[in-house]
Parts: C-alpha cells; structure tokens; sequence
C-alpha cells in the first residue's frame, strides 16, 4: 500500500472518532439533579444550597446538571431514552401525562415518614402531583392568580378597595375604561384578560363549575361552567375588558406596567417585571373578587423521580433537603419564590409582608386544574377559545363543539 | 428615400476625459453601401449605434430623410440592425424570429407571412423556417439576422461588424451575398467592420476611423490612390504601404528625398508642392507593388536605383513577397511568384515616379 | 478488463476514502432517519415512556379520520399556491429591475437579499409587530385588523413574511440567470420595437425558464415544509387555520407524545411533496440546451 492511502486510513479513522466523541455518555455512579436555569441569580442560590447540602449529608454523591433552553422537551427526550435525571423539576402542566404514562416513581412511602410532615404542605399544591391517592412529587414552590392593580388610577376613579366581587368587578373596569384622546375608542381599560382556558377557569371554580367533573365526564356544556364563560366573554365583548392583542401587547403584564390597564389577574411572575421594567406603577394585590365561592388557579412544579431511576433513596434525600426549611430560605429570603409549607411561610415571617400575605392566604382556597384527557385537549380548549374570540362564536357554540371533539375519540 | 446625414455628432461618455466621437460630419447618400472602417475602439460602432439609436447623441445631429431622429427611440426611426453575434431569440424558429417585429408593430398574420417567406426566399433559407437557432451553424444564422432585417423593410440597414464571427471561407462567401443583397433591395446600408479588405470589396464608399475622428471619406480607390494622411495610407492596402523617415534636401535645380538609406530626386510634378518643405524632416511612403527591380523591364518612370538586401522571401503562390530594411524600419515588395530571388541577396529597385507619396511628420497629413 | 495498475488502484481507494466520510454523515443523518420514520409510522410508540406496539396501518386510518389532518392538507395546499407563483414572480420581477442600471443598484440588491439570510426568529418577530392591533400596517392602510388573530387573515400574514423573506433569495438565482442573456438580444428587441414591459415577457421570461423551473421546485419542496414562522407567529392558530402539516407533525411528535402517528403524518407530507415534484417535472421541466 502506498503511503498515501496510509495516510487518508488515518484521517478516516480520525474523522469517524472526531464525530462519535460529540456523543455523550451518563456516568452513573452519580445521583443526578436537573432543572431549569432562568437566571444566573437563581442558579447561583441553588447551587449554595446544594452545597449546604452536600455539608450535611457528605455521603451523598451527585452532581447538578441544569438545562439551559427547552426544558420540557429535553426531560421528554431524555425519559423516552432512559437518560433522565435521578431528580427533575416536574411542571404542573406536564405532571398528568408523566403521571398517567407511569415513568415517575411514587413518592408515598418516602412522604410517609414523619419528620416529613407532609400535611405541612399547601393541599392544592399536593394534589397537582396526585394521581387518586399516590404522589409523584413534592412541591417546590407555587403562584395563584391574584388580582394587580394600578392604586393610581383607583384613586382617579374614586375607588377606595380593590373589587370583591363579580358584579364590583365589572362595574369598576367599566369606570375606568375611558377614552382619553376623545377619537371614540377608549385608550385606557379597566381589566386586561387573557384568552386562556386557565384564567377562564378561575372564574369556573367559583361558579362550582368544573371543565372535568369527578366523575371523568366533561362538564363544559353544564350551566356552573357556561355561565362563568359568558360572564367572562361579555366583559370583552362589551368594553368593559381588553385582551393584550387588542393593544398589540405580548401578554397582560404588559398592559399593566404600561398603565393602560387598572386591573390585571396576574401571579408572583409580574412583579420583578414591574420592578425592573415598570417601576412607576403604584400597584397593589388583592385576592381574586369572589364569584359563589373563592377560588383560584394556582400553577406549581414539584421535584420528581423517574421509576427507573437507581439512586432514588439519595434522589429522596435531595428532595427531602431542598423542600425543608433550610433548603427552602434562601430562595424564599430572595423573594424568587413562595414556599410550598406553611410552617415555612410563618416562621419566616411572610404573613407579614402585605404582598405576600395576599399569594400566601389565596394558596388555602387555590385549586389546580389538570385533566385526565389525553394531551390534545389542550389544543382543542385552545381552538375553541380562539372560536370565541377570533371568529365570533358564542361561548355556547364553542363548548358545544369542544365537547363533540373530546367526545368523538379523536384525542386517543 | 433614405438619407442620413451626420451633422457635429458628438458623443461624450459622462465621467470621460476625451470624447469618444468629438465631431464627425457624414453624408450618406441613398441607396449607398457606405463602410464605417478601423481598427478597434475607434468608435466605428459607436456611431453606428448612435445612428441606430442604441447610443445617445450627446451633441450634433442626426437626420434620416431630412428628419431630425436624435430624440427617437431605435423602433421609430425605420432602421434595422443586423449584430455581430447575430442576437437571434434563441427559443423562437426561424420563422418566428424574423416576425416578432412585424407582430409587435400589429402587421396582419397574411402580410408577415408574406414578407418572411419573401426574404426566406431571397436568402435561400426556406427549409430553415421552423428551426431553432441553435441547430444552425453560423452561417445560416448569419442568414436568419439578415433576414430579419429585411422583412422590416427598414429605410436603413445597419451592419455591426456581421461577418467576424464566420470562418475565412465563408466570410468571403458572404461579402459577395450581402453585396447581391444590396443590389437587389436597392436600400441605404451602413456597414462596420475592422477589416480594410472587406471594406475595399463592399463599400461604395468608406469611412476610416481613428480615435473617433473620420479620417477620410471617400471612394475605394480614391482612399487606396490619394490617401489624406498617414494612417489611412498605411491602413488602406494589404500589405500596408511602407515609410521612411528623411530629409528633404535642395540640390542645383532639384529636390531630393535623402535618408541613409535612399537618395533620389523627386519628380517635377511633385518639385513644386513640396518646395516649402526643403530642409525639412519628411516621411516617405511607397506601395509594395511601387517598387521595381531594375533588371526587369517595368514599363514605368522609375527613380534612380537604390540598394537593398533582401531579408525574408514569402512566396505565396500567386506572387512573392520580398522582405528587406530601410534605416531599420521593415519593408515589403511584392514581385512575380517565378523570380528567383534568395535571402541576403542584394538588388537595385527603383520607385515608380507616379505613386509616390509625402507626409508631414507632425501633421501626419498628406504633402505630396 | 486489464487488471487496474497500483496507482490506480490507489486512487479508487482515495475516491472512496474522500467519498466515504460525507456519504456516511448523509446516510446516518438523511436517508436512515427517513428510512426509520416509515419503519414507526407502523407503530404506537410514546415518545416518553418509550414503548412501542406494531399496529400496522392505524396510524394512517386514523390520520385519515382526522378533521384536523385534512384541513392541515388544505392549509399547507393553499400555503403552497399562494406563496410559489408570486414569490417567483417577485424574485424574477426584482431581478430584472435590480439589472438594470439605476442608482443605488447595489444597495437595493443587499436590501433585498438580506431579509432571506435573516434568522427566521428575527423576521417572525418583525412581522407580529408589523401586523399587530396597533403595528405599521394598520397605521399606513388605516385599518384595524389584528391580523395574527383574525382567522381569515393570519395565514396571509404568514404568506406575506415567507415570500418577504425567499423573493430575495431566489433573486439571486434569477440575476445570476438573467446576466447570461446577452445584451444584444435586448437591443434587438429595442429595434424590432419591444417596450420594456414587452421585452421582458418575450425575452427575459422564456429564457431565464432553467431557473425558472429551479426556483418552483425548490419554492414547492420548501412551501410544503413551512413550519418556522408558524411556530413562532401563530402556532398553528387562530383556530386552525395556520395549522399545517408540517406543525402538524411537530404537534403530534413532540406536545402529545405520538411518535409513530406523526411519523405517518410526515410520510403523507413526504409522498405529497414528492408526487408534487413529479407533475413539475412532467409539464415544467425545460429541454437541457
């Protein structure tokens, strides 16, 4: 063979190692935690914790890998391919699919030992992670829908409290939606709403509706659902509401802190937002206005286990450390999150905080709204909102065909 | 009737230093062959497309018939254009190709058919009709674009150099058609080329270039006989005429053309125009077939004999060409293909009295 | 056959060396990935639990009992007839203009071109706030659309930004084309009395039609896969009616965990897609000059 083809036999070979070493490989002798990583300041408070942690329990050995980018879908791929961390976050909304496809680990006999008090915990927030009486995960922090709003312009329209109830709360965005610039289409609102099927069901729970009833069969054609529907779609149907599109806005926050909006139903992500962004809003926050009863939405995510994971007594011990009091302080002490026990909240005195006081007492009446339907219905909740809002059907004629779709099987 | 006449045509590029063309003046006369010659970027082109209407007229005028066309768009002043790389729609046939003007000028289909059939019959292209360009060879495409031309019926046909694209053969093949051509159509034509041959054989008359500046219009064989300064003299002729740079000088009653390579007297015809020049620098031209050795009878006045030494002869069948130096400059002299004549021979030549020819060294322009 | 000499031989090896390595990267990454789509779009296979059941051809019984599958056809056919005739007329259209001599010609050829290599992230983002309640369109045209949310309008909104974006980069292709004409051919057209306009139906047209044929193919494969913008600017909505099936295919596979039904999916798209190509080639390809 000549000297040239030796040559190039070493730069094939070469070539080949070079691109098979972008493969990974999983050590697995550790204990592995992943998360999501949304801003430097929180990865830097985790990973102290993580480092009291290790202090305490040296015999643990693990290793935090936090995703940047897309989270979900990376914790899907790396489930399907058995290369899933020892311990995720799990959001609320992805919990019923995990659940109901059986990749977590349940977390029962772990929860059951007593110096875990689990009954410490928000209910609400235990039963996003629920599945009848089994628990897939411990949750790590939550925000309810509360009602912002704007002191300011309260004060314009002579309004003293923040509205109690649905008929206030109709009556008083109507007061403040007005038309500044006299060319006949108002220029500030009262209420910005968003056109999704969660804030939508904040009112549903008050009105003792329920888009799935207890029983698995839907209950959006029943007149505690409708009713609340229509009553939300008639306050942007009659002015009294704007939707953030309207105002060529991204999302509600945006009319708030823009102060074209008095009224916003919001949760713990607006705040640092009006503080950076908008810090020139005179805001406050109320516990939503009542419909039949209180209730709100509240979204949560929880630390989790995968079934085939091998490390899941150390998993556990990961967990138990991050959703104690120590785990939990420095975060909470920083204001990125309310903690998911209420002894925590009390001994750290965040009953005392006005703004949190508010999050905090809306945990104790908040409900999270999952389904048990396959994934799609979603979508079609969502197309069937966009029928309302989009193509001027009434809310009755969109449920009606929502239910046609959910019940027509093609969600298998 | 198809005049043109040129009037202080100027064109000035923008940006440009000099102007392509700073001033010409030209009349064509109708039913004329006239041939705009020179070599390239003498701006024989230029003035053919401004006449066309490719090319703006920066100053002067431009009149067919009598009609002031500077303003006119190419399709409104009845000319028609027959281009170097023939310029045939490629994707059309033959027959479509020579039609599309007719079309676009709304002729009814009985009268296109008509003319294109007519020129296809002219041009002996009717099997042609309805091939595409690209199964032609040149020739035939040649035919295609002058036949385009044709069924226009232009008032004047322009030719841009249509001939350099073809082998020799067929060149000369075509001259004598497109001379035909002229013939039969009786039509005004403007034809460039680069090739003083060509120009000799077709033109009624010629138009030399150089620099943008017409250098003579006349006649072919006033051009070739009495030629107005030095270039058009050593343009006009193949092989080209041959010069020599020397003094005049006064000897008794007579003039004498003197260089250290030739002494003779200048012939009393000429005496007395080129009087004024004595003492000065002069340039001598003579035609190859101007010169004669003295052993063979002539049948001409010839000048008294001079020396040369011939370098290179070049037989080339119908006669022979002698090559020798004059003061370094090489010189050529044609003599019959049987003379038996070797290199570094020596012969005495004479020049014919009746074809020589003077040039000012600075004006370039013709003296005697 | 004489036996190959050693050199030569040696240089049938380095070919194949110097051919291997990419045909090893095309066949891992193109051709096995196609090859195993077909093979699960057989199955029910979750894309997290990771399970999988041969079920032959359910997947595509199902696909077809979908409302949502057939309108997800419609919306990517009439994507497709709406956007590949005007953005390559617009291309060729901009080509001609960008050949001519006028001022600022270079500039007006990058402005064109670079909407085309811009992220499509970036134009996507461009074209919410252009076409927003309250964005420049509405403003210039005193409207008061919304268009992203109006049903009947937020796929022209995604029409509009595609052929934006592409027109400049088939630009390009047609200029390239477009400079192979030769000038003559234009001036004689001048003489035989062609207008512009005339010039450049009966010249430039028929004889930029390699490239023509070059961009439709190319406009078709590449209208029938939009997903981008779609993802970005509507996310398959309002109602649907963005919904193609590309996004189709993504929101099977990836939100709802259905690996082998929107593989069945993405073997429709792909046999559309190619029978598409076919009845080009049939009744548009151009005779190789």
């Amino acid at each position: 063979m000549s000297k040239l083809t030796t040559c190039w036999r070493y730069v094939l070979v070469l070539s080949i190692v070079f691109t098979f070493s972008g493969c990974q490989s999983t050590d697995t002798k550790l204990t592995r935690l992943s998360g999501w990583s949304s801003n430097p300041v929180e990865e830097k408070l985790v990973a102290g914790v993580l480092a009291d942690f290790h202090r305490e329990k040296p015999a643990v050995n693990f290793k935090y890998e936090p995703i940047p980018g897309n989270y979900t879908e990376k914790i899907q791929l790396m489930l399907g391919t058995h290369t899933a961390p020892d311990v995720f976050y799990l959001r609320g909304e992805t919990a019923p699919s995990y659940m109901r496809f059986n990749v977590l680990e349940p977390l029962n006999q772990y929860a059951a030992d007593t110096t875990f008090r689990i009954d410490d915990f928000y209910p609400a927030l235990l039963k996003s992670f629920q599945k009848g009486d089994t628990l897939y995960g411990v949750p790590k922090d939550f925000n309810p829908y509360v009602l912002f709003y704007n002191k300011a312009m309260f004060g314009e329209a002579g309004l003293t409290h923040p509205p109690q109830n649905w008929k206030e709360l109709e009556a008083f965005s109507r007061r403040m939606t007005k038309d500044t610039n006299g060319d006949g289409k108002p220029d500030q609102y009262g209420l910005v709403l968003e056109p999704t099927i969660e804030m939508i069901m904040a009112f549903v729970y008050q009105n003792g509706g329920d888009f799935q009833k207890e029983d698995g069969t839907l209950g959006i054609l029943d007149k505690n659902f409708l009713d609340a529907l229509e009553y939300y779609v008639r306050l942007y149907r009659t002015g009294a509401a704007t939707i953030p599109s309207d105002l060529s806005a991204k999302w509600n926050g945006e009319c708030f802190g823009t102060k074209k909006c008095a009224m916003v139903i919001s949760s713990g992500w607006l705040i640092p937002e009006l503080r950076t962004n908008y810090n020139d809003v005179d805001w406050g926050v109320a516990e939503l206005p009542v419909g039949r009863q209180k209730a709100t939405i509240v979204f949560t995510n929880a630390y989790a286990m995968p079934k085939e994971s091998i490390h899941k007594k150390d998993g556990w011990q990961i967990i138990d450390y991050l959703t104690s009091q120590d785990g939990l302080k420095s975060v909470v002490k920083q204001g990125l999150a309310l903690p998911p026990r209420r002894s925590v909240a009390q001994n750290l005195g965040l009953y005392n905080d006005p703004v949190k006081r508010v999050f905090l007492q809306s945990a104790e009446f908040a409900r999270t709204f999952q389904t048990t339907l396959p994934e799609r219905w979603y979508e079609e909740a969502s197309v069937a909102l966009q029928m309302i809002y989009f193509d001027n059907k009434t809310p009755r004629e969109a449920m009606e065909a929502l239910n046609r779709q959910i019940e027509s099987g093609i969600l298998q | 009737m198809a005049t043109v006449e040129i009037r202080n045509l100027v064109k000035q590029y923008p940006g440009a230093a000099k102007a392509a063309i700073p001033n010409a003046n030209l009349t064509i006369d109708d039913q004329s062959f006239v041939v705009l010659v020179g070599p390239s970027g003498c701006g024989k082109s230029t003035l053919l497309r401004m006449i066309a209407g490719l090319e703006e007229i920066s100053g002067g005028e431009l009149l067919i018939d009598g009609q002031r066309m500077n303003d006119l768009s190419p399709k409104d002043r009845d000319i028609a254009m027959v281009f170097q790389n023939y310029a045939l729609y490629p994707h059309m046939s033959v027959y479509e190709n020579m039609a599309f003007g007719l079309k676009l000028r709304k002729f009814s289909k009985a009268e296109i058919d008509n003319r294109v059939r007519a020129a296809a019959d002219i041009l002996d292209m009717k099997e042609l009709l309805d091939r595409k360009p690209k199964a032609m060879s040149g020739g035939q495409r040649q035919r295609v674009a002058i036949g385009r031309a044709i069924v226009r019926e232009p008032k004047v046909f322009l030719f841009d150099e249509p001939l350099s694209n073809l082998d020799a053969k067929l060149r000369v093949q075509m001259r004598v058609e497109i001379k035909r051509l002229h013939q039969r159509l009786k039509a005004t034509m403007v034809y460039v080329t680069h090739d003083q041959v060509e120009a000799m054989t077709m033109g009624d008359k010629i138009v030399v270039l150089k620099a943008g500046v017409i250098q003579q219009a006349d006649s072919p064989m006033n051009l070739y006989n009495n030629p107005a300064n030095l270039f058009v003299a050593g343009f006009i002729g193949s092989p080209s005429m041959n010069f020599g740079r020397g003094t005049l000088v006064a000897q008794d009653k007579t003039l004498r053309f003197v260089n250290s390579a030739l002494d003779f007297q200048i012939p009393a015809s000429l005496a007395d125009t080129l009087v004024g020049q004595v003492g000065k620098e002069i340039i001598f031209g003579f035609r190859p077939e101007s010169i004669y050795d003295i052993c063979f009878p002539s049948g001409k006045t010839l000048t008294e004999p001079q020396r040369i030494t011939i370098d290179v002869t070049e037989p080339i069948g119908s006669e022979t060409f002698l090559y020798f130096s004059l003061q370094d400059q090489v010189c050529c002299m044609r003599t019959l293909s049987d003379s038996q004549y070797q290199p570094n021979q020596t012969i005495d030549v004479g020049f014919d009295t009746e074809r020589l020819y003077f040039f000012d060294p600075q004006t370039e322009q013709r003296i005697g | 056959m004489p036996q190959p000499s050693t050199r030569q031989r040696d240089m049938i090896t380095i070919a194949w060396l110097f051919l291997g390595f990419p045909l090893l990267l095309i066949g891992l990454f193109v051709f096995f990935p196609i090859g195993y789509s077909l093979f699960i779009s057989f199955f029910d296979w979750n894309l997290v639990t990771n399970q999988r059941t041969f079920i032959g051809l359910a997947n595509y019984t199902r696909l077809f009992s979908d409302s949502l599958f057939w309108k997800s056809t419609g919306n990517t056919i009439l994507y497709t007839i709406g956007v590949v005739p005007i953005q390559t007329f617009l291309a060729l259209f901009l080509a001609f203009v960008m050949n001519q001599k006028i001022r600022g010609r270079s500039f007006f050829r990058a402005a064109f071109y670079i909407p085309a290599i811009t992220s499509s992230v970036v134009t996507s983002t461009l074209f919410i706030a252009l076409f927003s309640k309250q964005g420049l369109i509405n403003q210039l045209f005193g409207l008061e659309n919304d268009w992203l949310t109006n049903p009947n309008t937020a796929m022209l909104t995604i029409m509009a930004n595609n052929i934006w974006t592409t027109s400049g980069y088939f630009m390009v292709s047609f200029l390239a084309g477009l400079q192979s004409i030769p000038n003559s051919l234009y001036e004689a057209a001048r003489i035989d009395g062609a207008s512009t306009w005339q010039q450049f139906w009966k010249i430039t047209v028929p004889m930029v039609r390699p490239v023509t044929y070059f961009v439709l193919v190319l406009g078709l494969i590449g209208c029938f896969q939009v997903f981008d913008q779609i993802f970005i600017m509507s996310a398959g909505g309002p109602v649907n009616s963005t919904t193609t099936l590309s996004y189709y295919v993504y929101v099977n596979g990836f939100k709802y965990f259905k690996l082998g039904y929107a593989a069945a999916a993405a073997i429709v798209l792909a046999v559309l897609i190619f029978s598409a190509n076919q009845v080009q080639n049939r009744y548009f390809k151009p005779e190789v000059d």
